[in-house]
């Protein structure tokens, strides 16, 4: 991340972009009652729920990075240490969000 | 964090939760991160449950055992309940951003709002989800 404005501001706007997507996310989980496998394959199926689940792991993921970031900015007080935390973090974040993602293509297509 | 000049900076260290008595506006914001960090621990379970479900039938049907379980479904509670939290507690942080609701009254009240709202809304999921 650059610097503190873009980082605030790139936390700011995932979180207002989090929003519509988590309650579409409530709305699919209600309708996905059990989770059975043929339900759910079907439901990511559909090229809107899978481009929604993407944006919505993507999003989240970042969104998830940045909070973290602060938070261990805030508790760690050894620069050295908390920059290698903060790495992985980015990593575990970016190798998660990349999961998801071929996971969801591989449904789709 | 970098500061604007590309110089690392040494912030001070915030919030001393020992010393500091709890009220309902430091406990909203540990909450706030708590909630935060066991909704990313949701974002990584929910990874596995779309890698799963990509794997095949067989696969997906293993990792049910555990996610179909009571200790996946009582997770799963927490995680709506979290969500919900979180969300509503960040939308009165973000409505701070913008200078709505900072007087010390309205921060108080719009807490207390936030919780019973949290507890009411994630009921009626549970409800809409399980029974």
């Amino acid at each position: 991340m650059k610097n503190v404005v873009t980082h605030w501001k790139i936390q700011r706007f995932t979180a207002l972009a989090i929003i519509p997507l988590s309650l579409w996310l409530l709305y699919s989980i209600v309708c996905l009652k059990g989770f059975s496998f043929h339900r759910s394959y079907d439901w990511f199926s559909n090229p809107l729920n899978g481009i929604l689940i993407i944006l919505f792991f993507v999003i989240s993921f970042l969104h998830l990075k940045l909070g973290l970031q602060i938070i261990v900015e805030d508790y760690i007080k050894n620069i050295k240490g908390r920059n290698i935390v903060i790495l992985i973090i980015d990593i575990s974040c970016y190798i998660f969000a990349g999961i998801a993602i071929l996971s969801v293509f591989s449904i789709l297509f | 964090m970098k500061n604007i000049d590309g110089k690392d900076v040494e912030r001070p260290i915030s919030p001393h939760l020992q010393i500091y008595k709890p009220q309902i506006t430091s406990v909203l914001s540990i909450s706030h991160r708590l909630s935060g960090i066991f909704l990313g621990l949701g974002l990584v379970f929910s990874v596995f449950h779309v890698f799963f479900l990509a794997l095949g039938e067989q696969s997906y049907t293993i990792w049910q055992c555990f996610s179909n379980s009571l200790i996946g479904n009582v997770l799963l509670f927490f995680w709506l309940l979290a969500l919900v939290f979180h969300a509503l507690n960040g939308l009165r942080h973000l409505l701070w951003d913008i200078d709505v609701g900072m007087s010390l009254d309205y921060v108080k009240w719009s807490g207390i709002a936030v919780c019973i709202f949290s507890l009411v809304l994630s009921f009626i999921l549970a409800i809409l989800i399980w029974v």
